[in-house]
């Protein structure tokens, strides 16, 4: 009698487009060997709709409502690009005070994205606390943002020359609340998360991307600074007012993960 | 850090060079070390889970409760019928070409008449740019945000749906500070609330709302 010799395939699995877990809509087709994963082709494009032929029909008063919508999780930035393109081509000086605005609220704007990073990045690993931590502080910002420009998250706050509105009395105040808050939060995560040795494991060694790579592959911001390459748009394109602040540029020297 | 990692290390090293006898026992000696720190760490990551049970809930139970939103939340659009000129700012700078103006030339006094003004808020977005580009004011934004039915072209709001004054205003005559509930004929209702310095909630009390201060607002201290 022959015992029936058990094969060992590989697995390949389709993580549709519709994910539990707030990572938007992305097509991955896996190859597991049964935990591990050995090779995956991401399939884009489902969260493709059309934007620039709808902005070749609309004026640009009409689209800036479209381009907060690009990136939803850190929405001024799209608004900001946007408007940083007329300006610089048709040489539109920006007051001083509108300037300033615009980097608050850009600033505003990246620590909500982070955030929003850091909940199901933490969340994809197995913890799910810091997924509803996160929200408590976007809250915070969504707030801000509200009083400012009247909504919570599509704000069609930039305009070219400018801002739409000043700022509302007291906000500043609010702000600087914001930001004392933030950082016991930020304490916070730090106590929770970056010592953690469960965290560690997880995390330490994995998915290291060298400096050739990150190059070839296109790859910008905090991903890019995380591989030792100084590159920090603000720095380097001098834009807005950034030039003005006095900061150094944040993230490992050299190295990697 | 440093240091302290040093001091441990010079300790593991006396003790192989005392122990060297008992690798076993060193092994032993790294695990438990090791094991305290990481309880240790874990602890600390578990006592910030623990302390979130002395705190406040952050949420806002919506139907019983609702916030009371900022003075520039753009909700639904309010319409004043006799302000508008026709001019069709409005439809030019919207995203989607929404309001449907209404109008006709009358060529005995050269002068356009408004008939009718309508917004699908099925299509609105609510984006603000129609009220912003207003010539007349005749458009301000309310902070309804309810406004959902069960049949879509219930949205398709004319000009007598959008002249009506938000709930609000309806309910807490209160809270209209300025009395603009007198003139709700004549002008648009742009009230004032300071909503965001200290958030009132509304809170369901029997089958009326009641305004409560929002226990939120001290940040979780």
């Amino acid at each position: 009698m022959n015992m029936p010799v058990t094969r060992k395939d590989l697995m390949i699995v389709n993580m549709g487009p519709h994910h539990p877990s707030m990572h938007g809509v992305l097509r991955l087709v896996v190859t597991l060997d049964g935990e591990d994963v050995i090779d995956c082709e991401p399939i884009l494009g489902y969260l493709h709709r059309g934007m620039e032929k709808i902005a070749e029909n609309r004026t640009i008063i009409q689209y800036l409502p479209y381009v907060t919508r690009w990136d939803y999780l850190a929405t001024m930035f799209t608004e900001a690009i946007t408007v940083n393109g007329p300006e610089r081509l048709g040489n539109i000086q920006v007051p001083k005070r509108a300037s300033y605005i615009r980097v608050i609220m850009l600033e505003l704007s990246r620590i909500a994205s982070h955030l929003l990073w850091l909940g199901p990045f933490m969340a994809d690993i197995g913890a799910q606390t810091p997924f509803f931590y996160i929200f408590r502080e976007r809250e915070l910002v969504y707030d801000l943002f509200e009083a400012a420009t009247g909504m919570r998250m599509m704000h069609n706050y930039f305009r070219i020359g400018g801002v739409a509105a000043d700022l509302p009395y007291g906000w500043i105040d609010k702000c600087l609340d914001f930001c004392d808050y933030f950082l016991t939060g930020v304490t916070e995560y730090q106590k929770l998360i970056t010592r953690n040795p469960i965290f560690l494991e997880r995390v330490e060694g994995v998915g290291i991307i060298g400096r050739d790579e990150v190059i070839n592959w296109g790859l910008s911001g905090p991903m890019l600074r995380a591989s030792g390459i100084q590159w920090d748009l603000r720095k380097i394109d001098h834009y807005e007012c950034y030039d003005e602040f006095d900061w150094k540029y944040n993230g490992k020297k050299k190295g990697i993960h | 850090m440093a240091c302290l990692k040093q001091e441990k290390e010079t300790n593991i090293k006396i003790f192989i060079d005392i122990y060297d006898m008992f690798p076993m026992v060193t092994r032993v000696m790294d695990y438990g070390q090791q094991t305290v720190r990481v309880a240790r760490y874990i602890g600390q990551s578990f006592m910030i889970t623990l302390s979130h049970a002395n705190r406040l809930p952050v949420t806002i139970q919506y139907p019983y409760e609702k916030l009371i939103t900022s003075e520039r939340f753009r909700g639904r659009i309010h319409f004043e019928f006799d302000k508008c000129i026709a001019c069709e700012v409005c439809v030019r700078v919207c995203p989607m070409d929404l309001p449907v103006v209404d109008w006709e030339l009358e060529t005995n006094i050269r002068k356009k008449r408004l008939l009718n003004y309508s917004i699908d808020f099925g299509i609105c977005i609510f984006c603000g740019n129609c009220v912003e580009y207003c010539p007349t004011n005749c458009l301000s934004m309310t902070e309804e945000y309810e406004l959902s039915t069960y049949d879509r072209h219930e949205l398709n709001y004319n000009q007598i749906a959008l002249g009506r004054l938000p709930i609000i205003l309806q309910r807490f005559e209160s809270l209209d500070c300025w009395g603009w509930g007198y003139f709700a004929d004549l002008y648009n209702s742009f009230l004032s609330i300071n909503g965001y310095y200290f958030r009132y909630v509304m809170v369901r009390d029997y089958l009326d709302y009641q305004i409560k201060s929002d226990y939120r607002a001290g940040f979780d201290k």
